[in-house]
């Protein structure tokens, strides 16, 4: 199982949640956005994790029996007091003692499904996440009043990412969700921008793991 | 118990009680348009309500009996008869705990987190502050170091040298005293709150971002508060009405009890506190630190020009942060809920926790979740 929602907060992209009956695993793709995951394991224990961002897909394993869930962030916000280079593409443990889990000194109970939202304000709140509405202004395609090596460094500073990087994962992604819709491979490539339906196919290849052939039958 | 501490029961007269339901009776309602309001403070369908059940539902006895479990005790502390609760541990294994309420509440507070830290070896003393429900008020100037003295002397009247003190709202003023004045007596500090006096100390013009949001919501706050200034300026007025009304004095502090909280308001802990505040006629007394300590602070301004002035850290007059270990656990629907960083400005934080519910009387709100964040600041301080 897995499901996703979207969010009215403004620093959540999505709240998802997985689990099921079987060992398995699955292609996480690409993402350019710093996320935090939460594991119930069977003995009941529970498990977080700092998800960094990835410019390439991986393979994550889930076992039987125990629940996940965690929220993608949107890619203008960031974390304050990490060291984002070494976290990249990285699924860091963190401490959770009695059911709180610690984030940058500060201790949080770990929340449910529902609880996530409560969970990113108080983050907010603490200064520890932070969005940076240059980067969000600018990933919306406006054009800050700031030279382009300015805007570079502010895109590595916030995200950990270069802003081209960013680009290319943000339109893998638009893909993505177009083949899964049904689109032919090579109008979706001439809709996102790729130059023709063999650079379309390298790109989700290295950021979604899977070709347009497979995306189009339901991976 | 030494020669200057007596035993102590809670009994109010049948003579009391009978007053009390007569004026409750005759009580004659304000004439408000609407009564379902909060726009213009406290709602009269709410006071309404509470003032209904103390006088048909809500059993004094029972609770006076209840409370009567507890053992009560006054002390001769500075020439005053300070009201305190003691909880023995059984066995005392662990640092003696002693709890400090705020305003309006009393000792009251912590009737229900006392037993969970005596459970777990720790020996609790719960002090009333001066002029609170059984304890004497000064004749002199009532501050904040006024109490803090006080406390130092009872916790060594009971023989404990070295203690831990968990707080909030007045009472994080009076531990931060504590450890300011006494710091090879206090242990640890655990507190739900970052001390008024120290916000102020703050300029927003001065310090991070965070930090400076947290300011403008405190002073926005402030703005709306106006019980704090009308305590703090025209404490004898407002003290007639609510002195010679219950109705007046339940809907004086029910309204913090409806504000300051995440849920329904429990109209019997509620009427509990309101009740000890009447039977004793302390509200008046209750109030005095609003307008005397803040005479203390701005005394503080002659003390030197060598403490004055802003520093680079956006502090003036600040010496830093304290020496002693201090532990955050913050309610969410308290007043406000600072960053860790401002509270670093004045305290060695060691534990910064954010509790997932309740709100300013989370003592009595959510016990077991404060007793267990306080209980595990203090095995890690051990370890």
């Amino acid at each position: 199982m897995y499901e996703q929602r979207s969010s009215e907060h403004p620093f959540v992209r999505l709240v998802w949640r997985a689990g099921g009956q079987t060992d398995g695993e699955f292609t996480d793709a690409a993402n350019e956005c710093w996320g935090l995951a939460f594991t119930r394991h069977r003995d009941g224990r529970v498990g977080a994790e700092l998800i960094g961002p990835t410019a390439s897909a991986r393979r994550l394993d889930w076992r039987a029996g125990e629940s996940y869930w965690g929220v993608d962030l949107e890619s203008h916000v960031f974390w304050r007091g990490l060291d984002k280079p070494a976290l990249l593409g990285v699924l860091q443990p963190l401490p959770v003692e009695s059911g709180y889990v610690t984030l940058v000194g500060t201790r949080y109970l770990v929340p449910d499904h529902d609880g996530v939202e409560a969970l990113v304000e108080a983050l907010r709140e603490q200064g520890v996440l932070v969005g940076d509405p240059l980067v969000a202004r600018a990933l919306e395609g406006e054009q800050p009043a700031l030279s382009e090596r300015a805007l570079q460094r502010r895109f590595r500073q916030t995200t950990g990412l270069a802003r081209k990087r960013i680009e290319q994962v943000r339109r893998a992604r638009e893909a993505y969700r177009m083949l899964q819709q049904g689109m032919a491979p090579a109008e979706v490539a001439a809709a996102t921008g790729y130059a023709d339906q063999a650079h379309l196919s390298r790109s989700l290849r290295v950021f979604a793991g899977q070709t347009p052939r497979q995306i189009l039958l339901g991976g | 118990m030494d020669e200057n501490t007596r035993t102590f029961r809670i009994h109010v007269s049948d003579a009391d009680l009978d007053d009390l339901r007569s004026r409750l009776a005759r009580t004659r309602w304000p004439d408000v348009v609407d009564p379902d309001d909060t726009s213009g403070g406290v709602p009269l369908t709410l006071v309404r309500r509470l003032v209904e059940h103390w006088r048909d539902g809500y059993d004094w006895r029972a609770h006076e009996t209840a409370l009567n479990e507890l053992d009560h005790r006054l002390a001769r502390v500075g020439g005053l008869d300070l009201h305190h609760v003691v909880v023995p541990a059984e066995p005392p294994s662990g640092v003696p705990v002693v709890l400090l309420h705020g305003w309006p509440d009393s000792f009251y507070r912590y009737s229900r987190l006392a037993p969970l830290l005596a459970a777990a070896g720790h020996p609790v003393v719960i002090p009333s502050m001066p002029g609170f429900p059984f304890s004497e008020q000064p004749t002199a100037p009532m501050t904040v170091a006024l109490v803090a003295d006080l406390v130092h002397e009872l916790l060594g009247s009971l023989g404990h040298e070295r203690y831990a003190v968990h707080g909030g709202d007045w009472g994080s003023s009076v531990a931060e005293q504590l450890a300011t004045a006494h710091p090879e007596a206090v242990r640890a500090l655990h507190l739900t709150d970052v001390p008024v006096a120290d916000l102020f100390t703050l300029d927003p013009a001065e310090v991070g971002e965070v930090e400076r949001e947290f300011l403008e919501r405190t002073n926005a706050w402030a703005e709306e508060a106006s019980y704090y200034r009308v305590q703090g300026n025209d404490p004898n007025t407002l003290a007639f009405g609510l002195a010679d009304s219950p109705v007046g004095l339940a809907a004086w502090l029910v309204d913090k009890y409806q504000a300051w909280t995440d849920r329904e308001v429990d109209l019997d802990q509620t009427l509990t506190q309101i009740s000890l505040y009447w039977h004793t006629n302390t509200i008046r007394s209750s109030m005095r630190l609003y307008a005397e300590s803040f005479a203390e602070w701005s005394g503080t301004e002659d003390a030197g020009d060598d403490a004055a002035g802003t520093g680079d850290d956006g502090t003036w007059g600040g010496a830093g942060p304290l020496a002693v270990p201090t532990a955050f656990a913050l309610f969410p629907a308290d007043i406000g809920r600072p960053p860790r960083e401002l509270a670093e400005r004045f305290f060695d934080v060691r534990r910064f926790t954010l509790l997932p519910r309740g709100g300013h009387f989370g003592a009595l709100e959510e016990p077991e979740l404060l007793a267990e964040d306080l209980l595990g600041f203090l095995r890690e301080l051990d370890a």
